[in-house]
């Protein structure tokens, strides 16, 4: 089946490497959602930031 | 003067709001959205009403539906997403913009675009490709005008003073950056005069360009800035937080990476190679997950606070906004599997999944946006909650009415047009039927967009009312003063543990597509062991794989690079191969033609079969009467692609194939049938029938409403243009001899001279060399090879 697919042109191997350029980067972002983003306290400051914008209290 | 930042003390800043800027834009979103609506309301009454077309071209529907559509597009929500931008940025940022020269560039520039738009359109000045009729000049002015919008933007968040970028500018990110890329690409034009181009690309080229871009238009200017825009003023509004921070980011990548993939979806059974089509319905219906995961993110937003929604204009109109969002986001991808398609494609069940999006998503992001800041930028209360209240209702009804009406009308069409009698035969052979069985919904539809329009009338005098009443705000707040990013970032970004191997399982992801995906073990096999010595790492060193997105959340450049890459994936494995490989078509069958064929060699069926639908160029007449079919935007209307339906091959003929209109700059496959197709009307009527239908439709169709257009009759073709016109062509690849330019105008005159003879067997009186005759010699040639330019290849037996 891959053959036949491939046989018009090599060039149709791309929109698999696309694909598999998603799926890497889609497991990357999940994987920083579940392990980097743990500290309930950065997470609710920046969720917090479009409140906290007029009267200018930013943080580090 | 470019920003107000001073230095209070060592630590703090004082920052001073750009909110005239804010102002500016509010204003003309206002003003342009009555505009749009107004032209919609108009060419609503021109569909359902063929009189509101007038006797004056330039209000005829062709010419003003591109209007309308740009107007509600670039000019309602374009200024509205500026509004909201430039409000939320500064104060996301804690940063006055870092130019107020260029924020006022970038508003006078895009009144100006405007303004040219509303001139060049109706006068017939369009490049024939929707959402992106603009001619060239006006092309590059809106590259400058977003440059100067992106240099603004970028240099603001260098300047910062809060070290996160939320999420709402992520999305505004995702617009700039990917909005240049479609336009520059899609705009790319041979110019033939100050007024006039032909796009680079032809024929399937043209069309997986242009629906890459008409789809992401759709994508990066009415959705990712809108996103934005909810993930900061809903919060605002409701008082609290976005519900879920890591739904968004989830939220952010994969529509990001997802959206741009699915263009093709808008040519699903034509003749786009197949594997394209597929794709694009597959990441489609990918949409669905992302979108309504941001849905269900901006709805639960208002988590513990769902009273609001009783006595809050502002929360009503975002809630059903959103709630919009989360039905054309279903409905979208519902549309893209292809048996869906096969009934909704060309119907009016798009244009109300269109105005679900239009009106319900933008509209109501727009108008609640406007309610919260029109006030606080006056520095007042809203004039009167009652109104907005009753601005809400009248809308809310208007686009119910609206879209309830298209979904019936569109449906009935799609089952009208295929549906077979007992023998297999069409039981509707006469296309005006489907019209007529769908004229109470178009007064349905008229309606419905009337209550829109005169409710936003309403609201304008509650804005305009409250503005009057209050004074210009001057926002001024304390920040701690932030250093400028450092450049260690980047690096440590650079070699961290996720970024270095994901660049080395995407390199050897390449390598494998490279070599042969069967034959090459080897890589194969170091793939595995990369993916295995990364799961490895991670489990080591968690906390080092954590911490990647909060390097690149913090770092500008970074993320935008990201994102680039994230887009241009999508669109370059769909483009490139698809121009390649159709680049050569032409190329081989003139070999094949001139080699092999005359050779007696043993036939090629493939090559057979290319050569014989292989599109020859237009005569001079015919190109000039496809321009005039452009100017008058009959492709609003018409479509030029049988799909491989049973229905439209026994409706229309045989189904358009690839090679067919390869030539064509720019392709005119359509994507709305309230005419038929015309793919291969010609010599399916006499000269005569088409003389008639055009200076009136309805003496021919007796319920058609189909504008007349018997000011071509009068208008004359002046083949000195032509001529170079076809002169551009032929540096695009269209095969015109030397001899064909030079004899440009006696062929064109030739040709004319036979319409003309024609009709005048049947006492009509027409101009060989008139804009109409060339119209009715173009429709003639569609489906067809070259046709007799000569009265004596005529007589040869030419026809």
């Amino acid at each position: 089946m891959f053959q036949q697919f491939f046989q018009d042109s090599p060039l149709l191997v791309w929109p698999l490497v696309g694909l598999a350029v998603f799926l890497l980067s889609f497991i990357a972002v999940l994987l920083h959602v579940a392990f980097g983003l743990r500290d309930r306290r950065k997470r609710d400051h920046i969720a917090s930031l479009p409140l906290d914008d007029e009267n200018g209290g930013a943080s580090r | 003067m470019t920003t107000s930042t001073a230095a209070a003390d060592g630590r703090m800043r004082t920052v001073v709001y750009d909110d005239a800027i804010c102002r500016a834009f509010s204003i003309a979103t206002i003003v342009w959205g009555a505009v749009a609506l107004l032209l919609g309301t108009l060419v609503a009454a021109q569909l359902s009403h063929w009189q509101a077309n007038t006797d004056l071209s330039w209000l005829s529907f062709g010419r003003l539906r591109p209007l309308h559509t740009n107007a509600a597009i670039f000019a309602f929500v374009g200024n509205m997403m500026f509004a909201g931008i430039y409000y939320s940025t500064q104060r996301l940022l804690k940063a006055r913009m870092a130019s107020d020269a260029l924020s006022w560039f970038n508003f006078w520039g895009w009144q100006v675009i405007i303004v040219a738009a509303a001139v060049t359109l109706p006068l017939g000045l369009t490049q024939g490709k929707e959402y992106a009729e603009l001619i060239w000049p006006i092309d590059i002015a809106i590259a400058v005008v977003w440059v100067a919008f992106a240099v603004n933007f970028f240099w603001t968040i260098a300047r910062r003073n809060e070290p996160n970028l939320y999420v709402a500018l992520w999305f505004y990110i995702a617009t700039i950056v990917t909005v240049a890329v479609l336009h520059i690409t899609n705009s790319l034009a041979l110019p033939t005069s100050w007024i006039h181009s032909y796009p680079i690309w032809g024929g399937v080229q043209d069309a997986l360009v242009q629906w890459w871009y008409g789809h992401n238009a759709v994508a990066f200017f009415l959705t990712t800035p809108i996103l934005g825009i909810m993930y900061y003023f809903l919060p605002k509004a409701a008082e609290r937080p976005v519900y879920s921070y890591r739904l968004s980011v989830v939220h952010f990548w994969s529509l990001v990476f997802i959206y741009i993939w699915a263009g093709p979806h808008h040519l699903l059974y034509t003749a786009l190679p197949d594997w394209a089509q597929t794709l694009g319905m597959i990441f489609s219906i990918m949409l669905w997950a992302p979108s309504w995961g941001g849905m269900l993110n901006g709805l639960l937003t208002l988590r513990g606070a769902w009273d609001k929604l009783r006595t809050d204009p502002v929360i009503k109109f975002f809630i059903v906004a959103v709630t919009f969002y989360g039905m054309s986001t279903f409905e979208g991808p519902l549309l893209s599997i292809k048996s869906v398609s096969a009934l909704g494609h060309y119907t009016d069940w798009i244009i109300g999944h269109v105005h679900g999006g239009a009106l319900g998503w933008n509209g109501f992001m727009a108008l609640g946006m406007l309610y919260w800041m029109v006030p606080r930028l006056w520095n007042t209360k809203l004039y009167s909650v009652k109104m907005a209240e009753t601005h809400f209702w009248i809308a809310t009804v208007g686009i119910l009415m609206y879209i309830v009406s298209m979904w019936v009308s569109g449906v009935s069409q799609g089952l009208f047009w295929r549906a077979l009698d007992g023998d297999g035969y069409l039981k509707y052979p006469d296309f005006i039927e489907g019209l007529v069985a769908s004229r109470a919904m178009y007064q349905m539809r008229l309606i419905g967009g009337l209550l829109f329009f005169l409710s936003y009338l309403l609201g304008i005098y509650n804005l305009a009312a409250t503005i009057l009443q209050g004074s210009r705000s001057r926002v001024e707040v304390q920040v701690p003063a932030m250093a400028t990013e450092a450049a260690g970032k980047a690096g440590r970004l650079i070699f961290s543990p996720p970024v270095l191997f994901s660049a080395l399982v995407i390199a050897l992801s390449v390598l494998l597509g490279v070599t042969n995906l069967l034959a090459s073990p080897l890589v194969l096999g170091l793939l595995c062991v990369a993916v295995a010595a990364a799961g490895l790492s991670f489990a080591i060193n968690r906390d080092r794989w954590g911490k990647w997105h909060d390097l690149i959340e913090q770092n500008g450049l970074a993320f935008t690079v990201l994102v680039l890459v994230a887009i241009l994936i999508g669109g370059v494995v769909q483009i490139i191969p698809t121009v390649v490989i159709t680049e050569k078509v032409p190329e081989q069958v003139r070999a094949y033609e001139a080699e092999v064929q005359p050779a007696g060699a043993e036939d090629d069926p493939v090559m057979a079969e290319q050569a014989r639908w292989m599109q020859q160029p237009y005569s001079p007449l015919e190109l000039a009467g496809r321009d005039i079919y452009i100017s008058e935007g009959c492709f609003n209307c018409h479509s030029q692609m049988v799909r491989p339906l049973r229905h439209e091959v026994l409706r229309y003929g045989d189904y358009s194939r690839l090679e067919e209109s390869l030539l064509d700059h720019p392709f005119q496959w359509g994507s709305k049938r309230t005419g038929p197709d015309l793919a291969r009307v010609g010599g399916k009527y006499a000269n005569l029938w088409h003389y008639l239908h055009f200076m009136d439709p309805r003496s021919t169709s007796p319920e058609s409403n189909m504008p007349a257009y018997d000011h071509l009759k009068t208008g004359t073709v002046d083949f000195d243009v032509v001529r170079g016109r076809m002169q551009t062509l032929v540096r695009l690849g269209v095969p015109y001899s030397d001899e064909e330019l030079r004899r440009a105008a006696q062929d064109g005159l030739s040709q004319g001279q036979l319409i003309r003879e024609d009709l005048a067997k049947q006492s009509v009186r027409l101009a060989p060399d008139s804009e109409l005759a060339a119209l009715i010699a173009y429709m003639q040639r569609l489906g067809r090879g070259p046709q007799p330019i000569e009265a004596a290849e005529m007589a040869r037996g030419g026809q």
